[in-house]
């Protein structure tokens, strides 16, 4: 049925009430209504990448307490693959890879209906990123810089990263600094070999870095800690402190004028008679004396360019690696006077008497140190030189010349090897060698060094000698586990002694472990000698002997053969090592304030006959005396000594002082070659009276320990020198 | 001249010749012995069967003597100015001598005593070649050390002379100087033919009152410690 026309308004106004209803609720099927709920977001945040943000949609609602589901959903930075764990639950994570902003969506639903969707921004501040720099191998005592500049902040937000370094860890002993820890590149100076680490930490205004570390691996010298003859810290069973006591001497400081400069040798040129250096070897490089060196082969200054046949000077670039091997360049060893300079004059490969009294006095003027590691042929037992039986015609007016014109008029100072021939190896009664037997090594103007190993006792070889003035470590007993000398060597490992075929050698082959003899001690002392010079370079040359004696370290205290000398100051004198070690701490200190001594004085009480025969196979012997009225503080003693006798090698010739000081000047020994010649004016000399007044009643003792043969002694004089 | 000498023979009970490594070519401290003991009696019969000659000459102030080995001669290279390489005497090259060592600038050879005569007598063609000299020893032994005459003469003068008189004297004794040395000025090399010549000019001069002492600019083994 229709509804009828009249009824039509009526029927209008229901409907639409109905209809209006009906959009306030949803219809529920009940007849009841429902309310759209309410997402809430949370608030906005502000966080930091690589950091966990949780969200909140707690705060969102439901009128009619439905349940809600809830509907997340992420916006992040271009790039960004950030995204939430779980994008249905109420308190959902994500976490942030780039800096920037996360607009987060909620959007809950009650089961009916889908709310308005809410948002949340996460504003995302990137974290700045610390870079120390790589780790670095450094020198040494040469400033280094760190840097940072590599850290970054990918939003360089809110503010330009600052630095922050630290020091994690250094060497025990070390007491560096950074000359700034709030910039990007700071620098310090690594003061000791060793491991540095230093970190960086950079912040961005909010926040701090994750710290970043570098590696800083500082080292000297590489082959130093094998060096024990100049810090002997107890290594391969050497025993500590028997070395040169030089480390302290090098901190030494000196005052220039202009400033202070360490007591490395700076100025002091030593002059290496040799067979030849190296010049372009690249830890000697540096401290060559341009156009100084001498070559006897080719006759000109020109070491880089000898004649093949003289092309060895293996032996000189040992030599040159212990007096003055540049420090601290990261390359290799260490000399003893690491920035003294230093030539070469290979006198050895033409060896002539002509040549070698040019190599002592050849622009002597400006050679402070002359040292010399070689002389006359050892393990004989005859009274020698180099070049006969006499010494050429003006050697000793040459080493007069030297020490009276050289370095100013100061003196050349000559250091010379004593000698290796003491054949203690051998299975004989007694030692060949003696230093005395040595007309090179024995004479006042030359400082004769002995050698003592890594535990401070005599070298197997090392001479003894009464004219012996100062030991230095050396190698030992080729036999045993006594360490030889480390220092350079030929480069390249095709010739010298670390060739490519050696083993048990370093693997850099510019430098060998192998040196020994007095040939090393030798050097070791002219480099100390350089330290005292540059100290006080106002010294004479015997002054600079008489410091060396003074300063000398007893070694070896419990040798029987020490004794101390009668006058003052007294000293320690043995037969074996001299005045005793050297300590080139003591040496340099010593300097600083020496006074110099005055004009040399001489007597000579002139050769007297004796004409005595000598019983055979006696040690009782026969004595002669000489009064001497004459009174100075002795610094040398020459004996001229004549005795005709078919063996000189069984005689036994010993010089008592009024003191009764015994200097021992031969020994009963073997002669290899015969024993050839007699003792015709042989003049011995004898360090061993140092600081003894000459006055009084002097006698030698002239012995024939060993039965055949017969002698006589014939005459004797003694000369003395000192102020 | 030179004085001839009985060689020297040595008592047999203190005998115990060692092989010494000379230094030529070696370095630094060595082992100075072949086997770490005593050479065998054999060497020391060897040293006593040479009968070598003894010659002794003066330097002024005493006697000296060496011993001539008979078998050897000594060879001086002399490097070309310029290249810096070494020439060889004709004499020496067309020989078939034995080398037994050589050390920087100078080669010892071994030959006949009469080859070794022979190359001696003949004198270098000119300055640019190499020299030779009779080799002697300091010890009538084998392997006692070597020496040789390079050529000239080292003389030092009494205290009384000058440079200038010393100069006029080699003037007037026709001696050319190769240099007077640094220092007083009393020590002067001056000029001499190579090997015996050099010998026989030493003995000749030695005895000359303003001379001190005098002696050949001697060839040696170089010894390194």
């Amino acid at each position: 049925m229709k509804p009828s026309a009249n009824y039509r308004p009526l029927l209008f106004i229901v409907i639409s009430l109905v209809l209006s209803a009906c959009e306030n609720a949803d219809s529920t099927g009940g007849g009841s209504t429902n309310t759209t709920p309410v997402a809430d977001a949370g608030p906005d945040q502000n966080v930091i990448t690589l950091r966990q943000v949780q969200l909140d949609g707690s705060g969102s609602n439901d009128a009619d307490n439905d349940s809600l589901n809830y509907a997340w959903s992420i916006n992040g930075p271009t790039g960004s693959t950030a995204a939430l764990n779980d994008a249905t639950i109420v308190n959902p994570t994500f976490t942030p890879d780039l800096g920037g902003s996360y607009v987060l969506q909620l959007i809950v639903n009650d089961g009916k209906t889908d709310s308005t969707a809410d948002t949340v921004i996460i504003s995302v501040n990137a974290a700045p990123t610390a870079n120390a720099g790589a780790d670095q191998n450094v020198i040494t005592l040469t400033e280094i810089t760190l840097d940072g500049s590599n850290s970054n902040d990918p939003d360089n937000s809110p503010t330009p990263i600052t630095y922050h370094w630290a020091i994690v860890s250094k060497p025990a002993v070390s007491n560096i600094s950074l000359n700034n820890t709030s910039v990007a590149k700071p620098t310090f100076i690594p003061d000791v070999d060793g491991t540095y680490v230093l970190q960086l930490i950079v912040n961005d205004g909010r926040i701090d870095s994750t710290a970043d570390t570098t590696t800083i691996t500082s080292i000297s010298d590489p082959l130093y800690s094998k060096q024990w003859h100049l810090k002997n810290n107890g290594q391969n069973a050497g025993i500590r402190g028997e070395d040169i006591n030089v480390e302290a001497a090098w901190n030494t400081e000196i005052d220039t004028g202009t400033g202070t400069q360490k007591t490395k040798g700076a100025g002091v040129h030593v002059r290496l008679v040799d067979d030849g250096l190296e010049i372009a070897h690249e830890d000697l490089a540096a401290n060559i004396a341009t156009g100084q060196s001498y070559d006897y082969c080719g006759r000109d200054n020109d070491l880089a360019n000898i004649p093949s046949r003289c092309a060895g000077h293996a032996h000189g670039t040992l030599v040159a690696g212990i007096v003055a091997a540049r420090d601290f360049n990261g390359l290799g060893v260490r000399g003893s006077a690491p920035q003294a300079s230093i030539a070469g004059f290979n006198l050895l490969f033409n060896f002539t008497a002509a040549n070698a009294l040019d190599a002592m006095i050849r622009d002597i003027t400006t050679v402070a140190i002359s040292s010399n590691s070689w002389g006359s042929q050892d393990h004989t037992g005859e009274l020698s030189t180099a070049l006969t039986p006499r010494m050429p015609a003006g050697w000793l007016n040459s080493l007069q010349t030297g020490t009276t014109t050289g370095r100013g008029g100061l003196g050349t100072i000559y250091t010379w090897a004593a000698g290796n021939g003491a054949n203690r190896q051998l299975d004989i009664p007694d030692d060949i060698d003696n230093s005395n037997y040595d007309a090179f090594a024995n004479n006042r103007y030359v400082i004769a060094v002995c050698a003592t190993n890594d535990k401070g006792q005599q070298t197997i070889y090392s001479e003894n000698g009464a004219n012996l003035w100062v030991c230095a470590p050396s190698g030992g007993d080729p036999e045993s586990t006594e360490q030889n000398i480390t220092t350079t060597d030929r480069s390249g490992g095709i010739s010298g002694s670390n060739t490519n075929n050696s083993r048990n050698d370093y693997t850099d082959k510019n430098y060998t472990n192998t040196f020994s003899g007095t040939s090393a001690s030798t050097p070791l002392t002219a480099g100390v000698i350089a330290l005292m010079l540059q100290t006080n370079p106002n010294l004479g040359w015997r002054d600079v002997r008489l410091i060396l004696a003074q300063t000398a370290r007893k070694n070896d205290p419990a040798d029987a053969d020490w004794k101390v000398t009668a006058g003052s100051p007294t000293y320690n004198v043995n037969h074996k090592y001299g005045f005793g070690v050297v300590d080139a701490a003591a040496a340099v200190s010593a300097s600083r304030n020496w006074k110099n001594v005055g004009t040399e004085r001489t007597f000579n009480s002139g050769v007297k006959t004796v004409n005595a025969s000598i019983p055979d196979n006696n040690r009782i012997g026969v004595r002669d005396s000489i009064v001497i009225n004459n009174s100075m503080s002795i610094e040398f003693i020459e004996i001229t000594f004549s005795a005709s006798h078919a063996y000189h090698g069984d005689l036994r010739v010993e010089l008592i002082s009024p003191s009764g000081t015994t200097s021992i000047l031969a020994e009963r020994h073997l002669c290899v070659y015969g024993c050839v010649g007699n003792y015709d004016s042989w003049v011995f000399g004898s360090a061993r009276h140092l600081g003894e007044n000459s006055a009084g009643t002097w006698t030698l003792k002239v012995s024939d320990e060993a039965g055949l043969d017969i002698g006589q002694f014939s005459s004797w004089g003694i000369k003395f020198y000192g102020h | 001249m030179t004085k001839l000498k009985s060689p020297l023979t040595k008592p047999t009970a203190m005998i115990a010749a060692v092989i010494c490594l000379t230094a030529l070519g070696t370095s630094a401290h060595s082992t100075p012995l072949a086997n770490g003991k005593p050479a065998s009696k054999s060497m020391t019969d060897k040293a006593q069967q040479n009968s070598w000659e003894a010659i002794t000459w003066n330097n002024g102030k005493r006697d000296v003597t060496h011993w001539l080995n008979p078998e050897e001669y000594a060879e001086f290279h002399v490097p070309d100015s310029t290249t810096k390489q070494n020439t060889s005497a004709a004499a020496v090259r067309n020989t078939n001598s034995q080398q037994v060592k050589t050390h920087g600038m100078t080669t010892i050879w071994r030959a006949g005593p009469q080859q070794v005569k022979s190359i001696l007598s003949k004198s270098p063609v000119d300055t640019t070649a190499s020299r030779v000299s009779p080799v002697f020893h300091s010890s009538p032994h084998p392997d006692a050390p070597r020496m040789a005459l390079p050529g000239n003469i080292i003389i030092r003068f009494q205290s009384n002379m000058t440079a200038e008189s010393i100069d006029t004297w080699l003037t007037r004794q026709g001696l050319r100087k190769v240099r007077h040395l640094p220092g007083d000025g009393l020590t002067v090399i001056i000029k001499s033919e190579p090997g015996m010549a050099t010998l026989n000019l030493v003995e000749q001069l030695s005895s000359q009152t303003i001379i001190d002492e005098i002696s050949p600019n001697w060839w040696s083994e170089a010894h390194l410690r």
